[in-house]
């Protein structure tokens, strides 16, 4: 009697299931914070994508300069002439590189120095952990001005190298909290009692469930990486020959455009940059209500209907 | 249904929906009365619907939980009947721990754990009696933990330094701060320790003689149930399937999944039987049932259990059924049982001997003595 | 002929403040192919730890175990083919399952930790083998779903799958049913003992509950604060309490055949006796003598010592003052006129 209940109930159950998970993804997708956050994300990927193939020169110079916004220069131009649109959308691909860049190779080193600290323990958590306290507690953005006023280096690796390697310990803190935490569940447990190796534990049986924590932590990553270049460009640190919005905040700054009140050459970039930070931020914000149901309100035609009706009938009872 | 002088609630077809694309029916059409004075137990496993309708009565539950269905009538001492799905603002908050108050199942996450003792009465007497200044209010906590059996010194406390027991007490004394007339107890005593449970059950029941509120006790333990209450229900996926006397359903099932309940339950002293539950998993609450919600598990099913939804039907065989007088001196022979088997015109010859109502069907018997839980070559010494 | 043997076990965590916690002290017990021993004690009690001990899952301050007759491996290989012969079943089906993973993927592991040669097919079948076992039909698809698509019975099922998926001599069970519905937990516990007597296990079954510890066991053991207080034939030990303690937990067992009137009347006494008595210390510091004495209705002066363990029956020993000489004749002739 036991087997044939079972198997009707699992029959039962694994139509629903399979249908559950896909239309879990769908449902998130009722979430406007998503929606917008993805929206803005993906335009600007779109754009730092495909832009640079028909927004024109951005170095190329002219004889308009410091000109308004027109047919020819849909965001006006430089100091010097060069169309400020044009310069926006071959930025976005710098910026997001660095983002993408920096905040990769930031994951990467949270992920093996927070999940490794948190499951060996005793001397090896005790040493990693205190250097992700170290890191934290120094200020990021002097220690990245400090390395990068020595470093000599140009170009677009040394920056997300060194952004990335000032920005990991608080995410490392995180995990090695949270590894702390899975270490003792029972199925850990369970595969240390079925004898498997502490290599595979770490990789198949706490990875996996740590992996939402590790999603939100490199989005944030990637916002502190593009902010950072911002300021770092903005104070004239890192590669002056890099395009991007943050770049392009520091010339206009230098070169008067407040003043002279050329708002089309500094409010695009700094736009730029707040936005798709917003964006990211919203993605960040909307992952907790994909990950855990019951922060979902749901509001489907039917109860939104019952709901009505059940008003007008109180107030025809009143 | 019963006379209303002796009622201080009454809750009818309540029907209680969590909202999701497929929406599960946590309680389907629950009818419940509860007299002044008694303590109304609730059976039921994990997905019956219990605690939710709990909190329906309450006017707890939040979303996505939804009543979509039923009233509640409240009946208080000495005064006109209240509509308490119509209550809003200051008068809900009036009803609620004033009138109807609620010990839930883990006090841990019940109390606050950075607040002291004091002060979480503090709140309450803030919220409910205002006019209480802080003397009198420190004066009421001291006498509520003292009549739970706690030493009031400890009211500085915080929640962790008390013992599971103890919490569990400070959560029933804080029930009763504003001396109300309904109980609601979910699983009260389940975290505890047997020993600790045995002792709450014997405080609930003293404060009980001493202050006459009435109680409806919820827990998965039927034995529990057996022993405490005077009425009970027993709930199976979001429906009352038997509304029994508690001093009588023990040894006289009317329901099969009662009996299977109270088969799950071995005696500790009896002698060695074939140990049975029940077999097959709890339903899926987001399916609508095309008959009874029991009959895949059912071991008596015959044809209408499949295609046709069983409605609450007096027990045959049982006093205060069809036909027979209620005895003298019972509070209820109301025995009502939602099961096909019990319905004369589909089962002329009457439900199946062990939920016919005759007593000593349940012990062994007529069981054969197949003894399980013995262990193989070896025995023992 | 036991298959696995603990002695003096003790188990003692340093905690803030320096005091030590002892958890486990001085436990010994053993194991035999086809038996089942039942631990019995509630919150607070050891129990666990025992089995987290046992399993060598954590490591205890002293004490040793020997599986076969031999010393238990403590690293490398020799741990690992430990591990392989002793298996644990935990008692949460919601925390023992790795949400990520499928069914599959949880027995497919250990099956192949115990023959590194199984792939494929062969692989898959040995899953499905496993899955009928437990009674989870159809295999194929139970195998493919995530244990959020099961309900707690299943998973449990499928935890005792996984256990046996490396074909152990040994089952330490920690309390495999009490967060289980009512209704199936005896279906659970059958499937247990026929597993148990199919395979020829030895079992350590762990739980609260004194009903189903007599039904599966033939012996047991009642623990109170880290230290066995009794032991014995079950049904000796269940019927025939010698401890105070177990005469409590018997007493506090809800009695289905008892009549409103004597729950009423046991009700009141246990009152009066609750009213006479000082009240509940919580320790964690009562280290010498015994434990149980600040609970116990028949605490003696020579309680402050370390009581013996005294034969009370035949295979049947009680950790108890009451029961150990002259003090212990007067005792138990009181005890037994009087009523608890």
């Amino acid at each position: 009697m036991t087997a044939t209940n079972v198997v009707a109930t699992v029959a039962a159950e694994s139509g629903s299931q399979e249908a559950g998970r896909l239309s879990g993804l769908r449902d998130a997708f009722r979430s406007p914070r998503l929606v917008i956050g993805t929206a803005i994300v993906g335009f600007f990927v779109l754009l730092g994508i495909i832009g640079p193939f028909f927004a024109g020169s951005p170095n190329q110079l002219s004889h308009t300069e410091l000109a308004s916004p027109s047919v020819s220069h849909w965001l006006g131009t430089t100091q010097i002439g060069q169309d400020v649109f044009a310069q926006m959308v071959v930025s976005a691909r710098a910026t997001l590189e660095i983002g993408v860049g920096a905040g990769l190779l930031a994951t990467l080193v949270s992920v093996v120095i927070g999940i490794s600290g948190g499951y060996a323990g005793g001397f090896i958590d005790e040493v990693l952990n205190l250097l992700s306290n170290v890191v934290l507690v120094i200020p990021t953005l002097p220690l990245v001005i400090v390395i990068l006023a020595d470093v000599k280096a140009s170009g677009l690796l040394p920056l997300i190298v060194i952004i990335a390697l000032t920005s990991w310990a608080a995410a490392a803190r995180v995990l090695r909290a949270q590894t702390l935490s899975v270490r003792n569940r029972e199925y850990v447990l369970a595969a240390r009692a079925s004898g498997e190796r502490a290599w595979r534990i770490v990789f198949v049986e706490i990875l996996p469930n740590e992996l939402p924590i590790i999603v939100s932590n490199f989005i944030f990553a990637m916002i502190f990486a593009i902010l950072t270049q911002a300021a770092l460009a903005f104070i004239g640190l890192g590669d002056p020959t890099l395009l991007t919005w943050g770049n392009m905040l520091n010339i206009a700054y230098n070169d008067e455009a407040l003043s002279v009140g050329a708002w089309w050459w500094f409010i695009p970039p700094g736009l730029c940059i707040a936005l798709l930070g917003m964006g990211l931020a919203l993605i960040n914000f909307s992952l907790d209500e994909l990950l855990n149901p019951r922060l979902r309100v749901y509001s489907t035609a039917e109860t939104r209907a019952a709901d009505a009706s059940a008003k007008r009938g109180k107030a025809s009872q009143a | 249904m019963s006379d209303e002088r002796d009622l201080v609630l009454r809750a009818e077809h309540i029907c209680v929906e969590y909202a999701a694309r497929r929406p599960t029916r946590a309680v389907r059409d629950v009818t419940l009365e509860l007299r002044r004075g008694e303590v109304l137990g609730i059976a039921g496993e994990s997905g019956c619907g219990k605690s939710t309708l709990a909190y329906a009565l309450t006017r707890m539950l939040k979303p996505p939980a939804r009543q979509t269905d039923g009233a509640i009538t409240f009946f208080p001492a000495g005064g006109t009947a209240v509509n308490v799905l119509d209550l809003a603002g200051e008068a809900l908050r009036e009803f609620r721990w004033n009138k109807i108050a609620m010990v839930f199942q883990s006090a841990m996450n019940a109390l606050n754990p950075v607040t002291s003792l004091d002060k979480q009465f503090d709140d309450i007497f803030e919220a409910h009696r205002p006019q209480l200044d802080k003397t009198a209010r420190r004066q009421r906590a001291a006498e509520l933990l003292d009549m739970v059996g706690i030493d009031p010194a400890r009211s500085h406390g915080f929640a962790h330094e008390l013992s599971g027991g103890m919490r569990q007490r400070v959560m029933i004394a804080m029930a009763l701060a504003l001396d109300p007339e309904i109980v609601i107890m979910d699983e009260p005593t389940t975290a505890l320790d047997v020993v600790v449970q045995r002792e709450i059950l014997d405080e609930i029941e003293r404060l009980r003689e001493e202050l006459g509120f009435s109680v409806i006790f919820i827990t998965h333990d039927l034995s529990l149930l057996l022993e405490v209450s005077d009425r009970l229900l027993v709930m199976y996926a979001g429906e009352v399937v038997e509304h029994a006397p508690a001093d009588l359903v023990g040894s006289a099932p009317a329901h099969p999944y009662t009996f299977g309940l109270l088969r799950s339950f071995p005696d500790m002293r009896g002698a060695r039987r074939e140990l049975r539950g029940v077999p097959g998993n709890p339903p899926d609450l987001r399916h609508a049932f095309q008959g009874c919600p029991f009959e895949p598990r059912c071991e008596f099913r015959f044809e209408p259990c499949a295609t046709t939804p069983p409605t609450l039907l007096p027990a045959a065989g049982r006093p205060g059924s069809a036909g027979r007088t209620v005895s003298a001196g019972r509070a209820d022979g109301d025995w009502r049982v939602a099961c096909h088997l019990h319905d004369a015109a589909l089962r002329p010859a009457g439900p199946p001997a062990v939920l016919s109502g005759a007593p000593a069907m349940l012990s062994g018997g007529a069981q054969d003595e197949v003894t399980v839980g013995t262990d193989s070559a070896g025995g023992d010494a | 002929m036991s298959v696995l043997e603990v002695a003096n076990l003790t188990v003692a965590f340093g905690q803030r403040g320096g005091a030590r916690l002892t958890a486990v002290d001085d436990l010994s017990f053993s194991l035999r192919a086809g038996q089942t021993l039942a631990l019995v004690g509630e919150s607070g009690s050891g129990k666990s730890t025992v089995v987290r001990a046992a399993a060598q899952l954590l490591k205890p301050s002293s004490g040793q175990i020997r599986l076969d007759g031999q010393p238990a491996g403590r690293r490398g290989r020799a741990l690992r083919s430990y591990r392989h012969e002793v298996q644990v079943i935990f008692q949460d089906p919601f925390a023992s399952l790795n949400p990520m993973h499928t069914v599959a993927h949880h027995l497919a592991r250990p099956l192949m930790l115990r023959s590194g040669r199984l792939r494929g097919e062969a692989l898959d079948q040995a899953v499905y083998d496993l899955l009928q076992s437990v009674n989870l039909t159809p295999p194929q698809e139970v195998a493919a779903k995530h244990p959020h698509e099961l309900s707690g019975g299943q998973r449990q099922r499928v935890a005792i799958a996984r256990a046996l998926a490396t074909d152990p001599d040994v089952l330490l069970a920690d309390e495999p049913v009490s967060m289980l519905d009512v209704s199936i937990r005896l279906e659970i516990l059958n499937l247990l003992d026929r597993l148990k007597q199919d395979r020829n296990l030895a079992m350590l079954y762990v739980t609260h509950d004194l009903a189903t510890a007599r039904y599966f066991s033939s012996q047991i053991m009642v623990m109170y604060r880290g230290v066995v207080v009794e032991r014995g034939p079950s049904d000796e030990v269940i019927l025939n309490p010698a401890h105070p303690y177990t005469q409590i937990l018997a007493s506090a067992a809800p009695d289905p055949t008892a009549s409103r009137q004597s729950l009423a009347d046991a009700r009141r006494r246990r009152q009066t006796a609750r009213a006479a008595r000082t009240g509940e210390v919580r320790e964690t510091t009562l280290e010498q003598g015994c434990r149980f004495r600040s609970r116990c209705p028949h605490a003696m002066p020579v309680c402050a010592d370390t009581p013996p363990s005294v034969e009370t029956g035949p295979g049947h020993q009680a950790l108890c003052w009451l029961y150990a000489g002259q003090a212990g004749a007067d005792a138990q002739v009181q005890s037994a006129a009087g009523d608890t």
